[in-house]
């Protein structure tokens, strides 16, 4: 596991959150809350499946997509060609600094991830 | 120290390092003069595409470095939802870059975003900004590559 990882994993034990930990190839995944946490040596990427488009309703949710992009500065919203379609939002940024550091950093961004869902889902 | 100049000294710091750095790399730039814009510099640099592609690079006070670039299209109506599957098709293979379309006042423009974050003393903030104009002007272009590929099927 990497040391970003590991640090994060202390951090959610002791503040009592329940999450589940994965090991891929790239990374390593943490699971909390419904949203994923991917973390490799130098980046971080919060992932939110938000909802399941129906083929129908793809080319509006690309223009919802697009106008939310616009709108939010650090998080982007896709859709997830799998079969179904899935509507997603991912904030990535690059991980510095020291175990403590990176941790601090990745509470304080999923803090402003979270918030512009909030933000984008309650208009 | 009160954490408002504390804020002030590291935004100068980092402001410094951003015109030492375009000048080092050559690179055309222009500080914005409007209050309301501070820490906001105007680059320019080569492309493929265009004749020279007009990124703004802006440092707030958290030192996290954005660009904003952007690229004038007109597509026609009944070619807008291709453009807006190839558009998010690059966003979901890479995240760490935002594109979307752009419609204000009439006109349209294919726009780029991404957020840097500088952190660390001069050098390192050097390294990072660094790292955002390189990635910048690789994926701007790549970006219009495959719009443009989309747009021809």
């Amino acid at each position: 596991m990497n040391r970003y990882a590991t640090m994060l994993a202390s951090y959610l034990k002791e503040g009592g959150l329940p999450f589940q930990m994965e090991h891929t190839d790239d990374c390593e995944r943490i699971i909390t809350n419904g949203d994923a946490i991917e973390i490799d040596d130098s980046a971080c990427k919060f992932t939110r499946a938000i909802t399941v488009v129906p083929a129908n309703k793809i080319d509006e949710m690309l223009k919802v997509a697009n106008r939310l992009n616009k709108e939010y500065n650090y998080v982007g919203f896709y859709i997830l060609p799998s079969n179904p379609s899935v509507f997603c939002a991912s904030y990535y940024f690059s991980l510095y600094g020291s175990e403590k550091e990176a941790a601090d950093q990745i509470l304080k961004k999923y803090y402003v991830f979270t918030k512009s869902l909030t933000d984008a889902f309650r208009k | 120290m009160h954490l408002e100049s504390e804020l002030i000294r590291m935004e100068s710091k980092y402001s410094i390092t951003m015109e030492f750095l375009f000048q080092e790399l050559h690179i055309s730039y222009k500080k914005t003069d409007d209050e309301a814009t501070e820490n906001t510099y105007m680059i320019m640099f080569p492309s493929k595409y265009v004749k020279q592609n007009m990124v703004m690079l802006e440092l707030d006070d958290h030192n996290e470095l954005s660009f904003y670039g952007t690229l004038p299209i007109n597509i026609r109506p009944e070619h807008q939802t291709e453009l807006l599957r190839a558009i998010n098709q690059l966003n979901c293979e890479i995240p760490s870059f935002k594109a979307y379309i752009d419609e204000d006042d009439g006109s349209q423009e294919l726009a780029f975003s991404r957020t840097h974050q500088l952190y660390g003393d001069t050098s390192k903030a050097l390294v990072n900004a660094i790292a955002l104009i390189q990635y910048l002007e690789k994926y701007m272009d790549m970006y219009v590559e495959r719009v443009i590929m989309a747009l021809k099927k």
